[in-house]
């Protein structure tokens, strides 16, 4: 590139404003128009149709107003959704709620347990919480989600500096709004809104127990998502901030005496099948990530179990809409946990 | 941290800027950039600094002794261990566990067992890159080309110099010293413009181009097995673009952030598809690190100044090391000897490759190296056969008609774009209104697109 002769400084001033001023322009439109949609149900506009489910609100309803209190409180991401709170009833005697959250990482699951305890002073026996290679994962690859983040009801049982508490919420919401898939969801909601405020597709309805009831995208048998290609490290890093979270968790439990069941949960063959064609050893991430919790776990005595794989726990290749055990192959998981009582890997 | 990474374009640059801009004297600016340096390197990983910091003494000290040496014998010496140390580290971190997966393979073939651990090793980012600097450096004070650096500062500065530091462009020292010399000058205003609108371009080409390119063909790739011919050639079409945009896009920012800082970085694409045969491809594309295995492996093997046939056996070997740079692979080594014949056949048979008219030049050659991109982008050799059968024996499957029509499109519209739009070299500045709103438009896109999902560079990985 070349410079222009004749351009002086002034000009160059005025391009500065003008690149500046329209930047601005843009992203105060974006954020006006999309804060006001509010397709994600962040800021509650409740103007227009949310499009992508929230849960964690959701779930914090149902468990204030279930009665009694569960005595089992089943966690996990929405792999877990599945777990039925009325078959784990039936195998033990105890009642169950299904506190499992989209996308839910182990920071969910700590402010979730403490929102139980400390607000509704309400301390289950039991947890079974689901875990994955996600569930801890680095920070950078996936931050603490908006869903929690805009929830000040939640967001305070994160043990976290202020200062840092206030940069991560700030980032989560500039990653989520500046966005283009938030832009996407936000045309979506438009749209639906214009064809008289048509319920979002992805329409899905919790049970009083929690239980998911319908999901669109979960009744679609046997999918599993096409990776796009990770970075060949043969490690798993886990987020060292995560895993102070896991130890708090482990501590909460502990204190109040709550028997916590870790479930390592499965992903389906095809799923293991692309990664291992990817270069990447899914029996060592897993071998990883127990390592990683037993480390945590060897003075609060949990019991982890590894059903990482179908063969592990007698299921079946039925995983609906993404990487989620079917109700069915949900409830063999549970089974195995609950009747055949498997030595738990620790 | 990429130079894609918001963290990057809102706090890590402006910071840099201000930093650099506010000191007045070369010295103060030297150690200014430099410690942004080491920090940008070290967000990816603070272990890695060490390897820099060898590489950098190692390269200093090497110039020093070699200047310092009497005799042509004691200069070769510290040669030779300068250049080891730094082909010893890419050599460990890049092809220990490539070389004993090997010969644990042969050792199996022939019945035999041996104990060989794999280290599985991580790469360090761009260990490629500033290696082949250091050594550069080295042989360039050997030969005499150059006096050594005696300040260690502006040595450093040259090895870290973090717009170019991951993934080039390989810059020599007789480019940049006597910038760095005089970094104490007067902002410019039009330069620093020039860099802030390549920058912008360039991030623009990355993420809009090249990254919404790798969404589509990604999961095409994944399941190659599955795919049919149209899917295939889609595929390996948009790879084509998407490596094109992708290193060339990232090049834009390093220039735009060596503008922004005063600092000269030399060009590396230069319209490659535009190339009129394989010879001036390779003059177009990644045109540092062909000048640099041409002046430093190359000539020293004796070129083109020996027999025909040596002449074609320096010419395969250049591109072999070329291709085994890219990655410790064995796809990437046939696609460097894919290369290295071509350009040998280009060589023998000139008068037959110039006949044709310009157009169905263009074209044979553009065929010629998006053939070659099916080994570059397979990950193993497995991978690139069955994609090459796909693509020439006709199969009518087809997994997922949308982004087949998708893909038509965008390959139909890059191929008019990287064919009869200008590159970004001979891309003036201009300061107009209607170019700020555009450009603040295509930044605000880009945020939108990285926010949603960053994809690394791909020479980020070598």
């Amino acid at each position: 590139m070349a410079d222009a002769a004749n351009c002086g400084e002034r000009p160059n001033a005025a391009f500065y404003g003008y690149f500046s001023f329209s930047v601005l322009a843009l992203a105060l439109l974006l954020f006006f128009l999309t804060s006001y949609i509010d397709p994600h149900g962040i800021f509650g506009t409740k103007k227009f149709p949310v499009v992508l489910a929230t849960a964690r609100s959701d779930k914090c309803q149902l468990v204030r107003e279930v009665n009694p209190k569960p005595e089992i409180l089943i966690l996990g991401s929405s792999r877990c959704m599945r777990y039925s709170p009325a078959e784990v009833r039936q195998l033990t005697g105890l009642s169950t709620f299904n506190y499992s959250v989209n996308s839910g990482k182990i920071e969910d699951f700590l402010v979730l347990l403490r929102y139980a305890i400390e607000t509704l002073n309400h301390v289950p026996k039991m947890i079974v919480m689901g875990i994955s290679q996600r569930t801890f994962c680095d920070l950078s690859e996936e931050g603490l989600d908006n869903r929690l983040i805009s929830d000040p009801r939640l967001m305070k049982y994160i043990p976290m500096h202020a200062g840092l508490q206030l940069y991560r919420k700030f980032t989560a919401y500039f990653k989520t709004i500046f966005n283009h898939y938030y832009l996407l969801d936000a045309i979506k909601s438009f749209y639906l809104q214009i064809r008289g405020g048509e319920k979002a597709p992805l329409n899905y309805r919790f049970h009083q127990d929690g239980f998911l009831a319908i999901e669109g995208a979960f009744d679609t048998p046997g999918e599993y998502p096409v990776l796009t290609e990770r970075k060949t490290s043969p490690d798993m890093r886990f987020s060292e901030e995560r895993m102070k979270y896991l130890e708090r968790f482990l501590s909460i439990c502990a204190e109040n005496k709550i028997e916590l069941k870790v479930v390592i949960t499965p992903n389906s063959p095809g799923y293991i099948k692309n990664l291992t064609r990817i270069g990447l050893d899914y029996d060592k991430q897993i071998y990883d990530l127990v390592m990683a919790v037993k480390e945590k776990t060897h003075r609060n005595h949990a019991e982890i179990y590894d059903f990482s794989t179908i063969e592990k726990y007698g299921g079946i290749d039925e995983f609906m809409g993404g990487d989620h055990p079917s109700i069915y192959n949900s409830t063999l998981l549970l089974r195995k946990l609950f009747v055949d009582k498997p030595d738990a890997v620790y | 941290m990429l130079f894609i990474d918001p963290k990057f374009i809102f706090l890590f640059l402006p910071a840099a800027l201000l930093t650099f801009w506010l000191c007045k004297s070369t010295w103060q600016r030297s150690v200014c950039l430099l410690a942004c340096s080491y920090f940008f390197y070290g967000m990816s990983n603070p272990k890695f600094l060490t390897l820099l910091l060898i590489c950098t003494l190692t390269g200093f000290l090497s110039g020093i002794w070699i200047k310092a040496s009497k005799r042509r014998r004691q200069k070769k010496l510290v040669l030779i261990v300068g250049l080891t140390i730094n082909l010893g580290i890419l050599g460990f971190f890049k092809y220990y566990d490539f070389f004993v997966a090997d010969i644990l393979r042969v050792v199996s073939l022939l019945g035999l067992s041996v104990e060989m651990p794999l280290l599985k090793v991580v790469l360090p980012v761009g260990i490629s890159f500033f290696t082949f600097q250091t050594m550069s450096y080295t042989i360039d004070v050997y030969r005499g080309t150059i006096n050594p650096s005696k300040r260690l500062l502006k040595f450093a500065l040259y090895i870290a110099f973090f717009p170019q530091l991951i993934a080039g462009p390989i810059v020599r020292f007789r480019n940049v010293f006597y910038q760095f010399d005089s970094l104490n000058r007067a902002f410019q205003g039009n330069t620093f413009l020039l860099g802030f609108q390549r920058f912008l371009i360039g991030l623009f080409k990355k993420v809009l181009i090249a990254d919404t390119l790798a969404e589509l063909i990604n999961p095409l790739f994944l399941r190659y097995m599955e795919i049919g011919t149209l899917e295939c050639w889609l595929a390996v079409l948009g790879f084509a673009f998407q490596i094109y945009f992708d290193f060339s896009g990232y090049t834009d920012m390093a220039i735009g952030l060596g503008h922004m800082f005063g600092i000269q970085l030399p060009t590396n694409f230069n319209s490659p598809y535009k190339a009129r045969n394989v010879v001036d491809f390779w003059r177009r594309w990644h045109i540092t690190l062909s000048e640099w295995l041409r002046d430093y492996l190359f000539i020293p093997l004796g070129g083109s100044r020996t027999t025909e046939s040596r002449t074609y056996v320096n010419i395969l070997v250049v591109f072999m090391l070329g291709g085994l740079w890219h990655g410790a692979a064995w796809n990437f080594v046939v696609w460097g000897i894919y290369q290295g014949m071509l350009v040998s056949l280009y060589k023998k048979l000139k008068f037959a490759f110039e006949a044709p008219p310009p157009f169905f030049q263009r074209a044979m050659t553009f065929f010629l190296v998006v053939i070659g991109w099916v080994f570059f982008r397979s990950v193993d050799m497995v991978m690139a056969v069955t994609l090459l059968k796909k693509m020439f024996v006709v199969d009518f499957l087809l997994i997922d008609p949308t982004t087949v029509v998708v893909l038509v499109f965008m390959n139909i519209a890059l191929l008019f774009v990287v064919n009869l739009l200008p590159n970004t070299n001979a891309f003036y500045m201009k300061n107009s209104r209607k170019w700020a709103v555009l450009l603040a438009f295509m930044f605000v896109l880009s945020i939108l697109k990285t926010n949603a999902s960053q994809i690394d560079f791909l020479y980020y990985q070598f």
